[in-house]
């Protein structure tokens, strides 16, 4: 009976230890198609181009602005921000509170006054024309007030960005915090109109925590292999001394 | 599993002497009553509690590690933070160091230890430094939290879990007993210093013990395991490292073993042996409180701002690390400063009473993280139950508020639980001096260490009064 015990239990912990090498083969879903994408706002065409594909992270990114006659516009200011898909859909209405589900550490929502026409795709309605700093809605590269904010996030985790190598190009550095799907949000300001263009991204899974299990199991694997080994080694050793 | 029956341990019964104090609680026996003390002595505990929780734990493990990355939306992250770390402290205060004999990681350490350990004796280093080296795990475990955003960072805390997952099974393959939970856990630290003011006692019967040659209660038997933190209840006179697991009640021949209930902080009264690294602890744990709540502070970007502009860097690890380093340094350097004024009125060295003095700190430190904990498990409680829903594939939640209580009220219990660590505080530090002092000394050793268990107080409260931002 006690050697029944013995076995189930040494069952059990061989299925607990499998158990945590189990899910690498659960890994990340497809993730972005590619890593540019255009949407045309006002007779802008933007062009956002990610360096690498979409990912939790910080990622390099540009983006390239041209007129109607797709003629660079080299005058404008950009401004990103990552918001989660679900969280926009959920607070299109309401304001919302300290401590939301969405983005727990509290966002504040700026809903105004409309700007006639001005966006293509108008996911939140923006302030008005002069103080345009639009507070998006649940910034997801915003968790928390106390992690650093690389330079060019401000406190709402909009990322300016600065002028790139060409003509109407800019690039900068985005967080996403979260995979799955994102919209990448352009706040674009020519001659001091405010337009917005919505990205909408899939952001692949992380292989970072599957990464993390395995070596440790691995670890915790071989410190075990080395504590039987060591372990038989003395019983024998005992052994041959009675001997 | 009740029964992982360790190889004898030598005990030398020459060395242990029969020092029941006169602190010993003289309440009911626990252990008496048909139910606690059935339950108790029964095969099934703590077996029935320690499986579902190792169950449970793996869950989190999954989840915070293959679940969604961000922070609000995780179980796992909801689970440990927002549910278990602010309740940790309650049970301490009511169960002692209960936690511990329930823990996953001291459950992967038995079972690790039942197959392939070694059972060598722990190292001596580790009997020497324990106490230090759980103090640097705790900052350097807080430091990190805070500049690689263990918390805020489902892949983070999982680290830290299977770091301690890690921890624990190379001590139970190589050392004896729990070796890790008693000499290096930083929780097991914590809770070992939180015990103290907790309100269960368990302790040999000292007419009992003083006849007894067997030490079945440390060496263990064919009924339940050896002590699993090193303990021996004859000698006993502090729950630190008493998990109330019940091994000794179920192994002891004479029924010697009690369990009672007692006053918070009477224990820290009469510490006989007070330890340096112990008291340093105590005082870490209030810099570590004060650390957590200033950085919650919406005052706590301008502060960074303005400390950049003073140290001439944005490095977060670079102004973070003088923040926490000042929030450190000002309680360990206002209880070293009322040492410094209390040693002219007692004749003692400085040393000497920080030492002894630190434990009175213990009762304001549980007060002021309860409080602290209170916020995070009252202002994001709902966390729990949308991330849950939606781990079960019901995708309520979002756009909903997570707060269980009004922040008013939540203001209100935690000036309560500071209220009570004060006057905690101010008892015990009352109590050790008339323990130790003869009356001619005692208010003078006394007043400088109610001034200091002002000053520590009202920064609690000052904290509790400004507005804080949630980190989930």
């Amino acid at each position: 009976m006690k050697r029944f015990a013995h076995k189930v239990a040494l069952l059990f912990t061989s299925i607990l230890l499998l158990s945590l090498a189990l899910p690498i083969s659960a890994l990340a879903d497809g993730g972005t198609g590619g890593n540019e994408f255009t949407q045309t706002v006002n007779g802008y065409q933007v062009t956002l181009i990610f360096e690498k594909p979409a990912s939790v992270g910080e990622n390099q990114i540009h983006v390239v602005v041209k007129d109607g006659q797709s003629m660079p516009v080299s005058q404008a200011d950009l401004e990103v921000s990552v918001v989660e898909a679900q969280a926009e859909h959920v607070e299109a209405q309401t304001t919302v509170e300290t401590g939301t589900m969405s983005g727990m550490d509290a966002q504040p929502t700026a809903v105004a006054g409309t700007m006639s026409g001005m966006s293509a795709q108008p996911t939140t309605e923006v302030g008005t024309m002069s103080g345009m700093s639009a507070q998006p809605t649940a910034e997801i590269g915003t968790m928390t007030s106390t992690s650093e904010q690389p330079t060019g996030h401000d406190q709402m985790g909009m990322v300016a960005l600065t002028a790139g190598h060409e003509s109407g190009e800019y690039e900068g550095q985005v967080s996403i915090e979260s995979d799955g799907d994102q919209i990448l949000r352009v706040h674009l300001t020519v001659a001091g109109k405010l337009m917005e263009v919505d990205f909408p991204l899939h952001v692949a899974k992380s292989k970072t925590g599957a990464i993390v299990l395995s070596s440790f199991f691995a670890v915790d694997i071989v410190l075990i292999a080395a504590a039987v080994v060591m372990k038989r080694k003395s019983v024998s050793v005992d052994l041959s001394k009675k001997a | 599993m009740t029964n992982l029956i360790q190889p004898p341990v030598k005990v030398k019964l020459s060395e242990i002497q029969a020092s029941q104090a006169p602190m010993q609680s003289s309440g009911p026996n626990l252990l008496k009553n048909k139910y606690i003390g059935g339950f108790m002595k029964s095969k099934w505990y703590p077996g029935i509690i320690q499986w579902p929780t190792l169950l449970i734990f793996m869950m989190i493990m999954f989840e915070l590690l293959l679940g969604p990355s961000a922070a609000h939306d995780n179980f796992g992250t909801a689970l440990t933070w927002v549910l278990w770390w602010p309740i940790i402290p309650i049970l301490f205060l009511f169960l002692g160091r209960f936690w511990c004999a329930i823990c996953p990681f001291a459950t992967i350490n038995d079972l690790v230890q039942k197959f392939a350990g070694n059972n060598r004796p722990v190292p001596k280093f580790l009997k020497k430094y324990g106490i230090w080296i759980i103090d640097a795990l705790f900052i350097f475990i807080t430091w990190s939290d805070h500049v690689w955003g263990i918390v805020e960072n489902p892949v983070g805390s999982g680290i830290l879990l299977m770091t301690l997952t890690t921890g624990v099974v190379a001590s139970g393959a190589f050392f004896e007993r729990r070796t890790f939970c008693r000499y290096v856990c930083f929780l097991g630290g914590l809770s070992g210093n939180y015990a103290r003011n907790g309100m269960l006692e368990l302790r040999g019967t000292p007419e009992i013990c003083a006849t007894c040659t067997v030490a079945a209660c440390y060496k263990g038997t064919d009924k339940a395991q050896a002590c699993p933190l090193f303990e021996f209840p004859k000698t006993m006179t502090s729950s630190a490292n008493c998990n109330i697991c019940g091994s000794c009640a179920k192994n002891c021949p004479n029924d010697s073993i009690q369990l009672t209930l007692r006053p918070p902080s009477k224990e820290l009264w009469f510490i006989r042996k007070p330890k340096l690294e112990e008291a340093f602890l105590s005082a870490v744990i209030m810099g570590i409180v004060f650390v957590q709540n200033v950085t919650m502070l919406k005052a706590w970007p301008p502060m960074l701002t303005w400390l950049e502009n003073a140290v001439g860097t944005t490095s977060y690890y670079v102004t973070f690390s003088i923040a926490f380093l000042i929030s450190m340094l000002i309680p360990i350097s206002l209880l070293g400063l009322t040492s410094l004024v209390a040693q002219k009125f007692n004749g003692e060295t400085l040393l000497q009473n920080f030492t002894r003095f630190g434990y009175a700190l213990i009762v304001l430190d549980m007060a002021g993280h309860m409080a602290h904990n209170l916020f995070h498990l009252l202002a994001e409680g709902k966390s729990v139950i949308f991330t849950g829903l939606a781990f079960f594939g019901q995708g309520v939640g979002h756009g909903l508020s997570t707060a269980l209580m009004d922040p008013g009220m939540i203001q209100l219990l935690q000036f309560g639980l500071v209220g009570l660590g004060f006057a905690g505080s101010l008892y015990t530090a009352y109590r050790i001096a008339k323990a130790n002092y003869a009356p001619e000394k005692l208010w003078g050793t006394f007043v400088p260490y109610a001034v200091l268990m002002v000053v520590l107080g009202f920064i609690n409260v000052w904290m509790f009064v400004l507005p804080m931002a949630m980190r989930m």
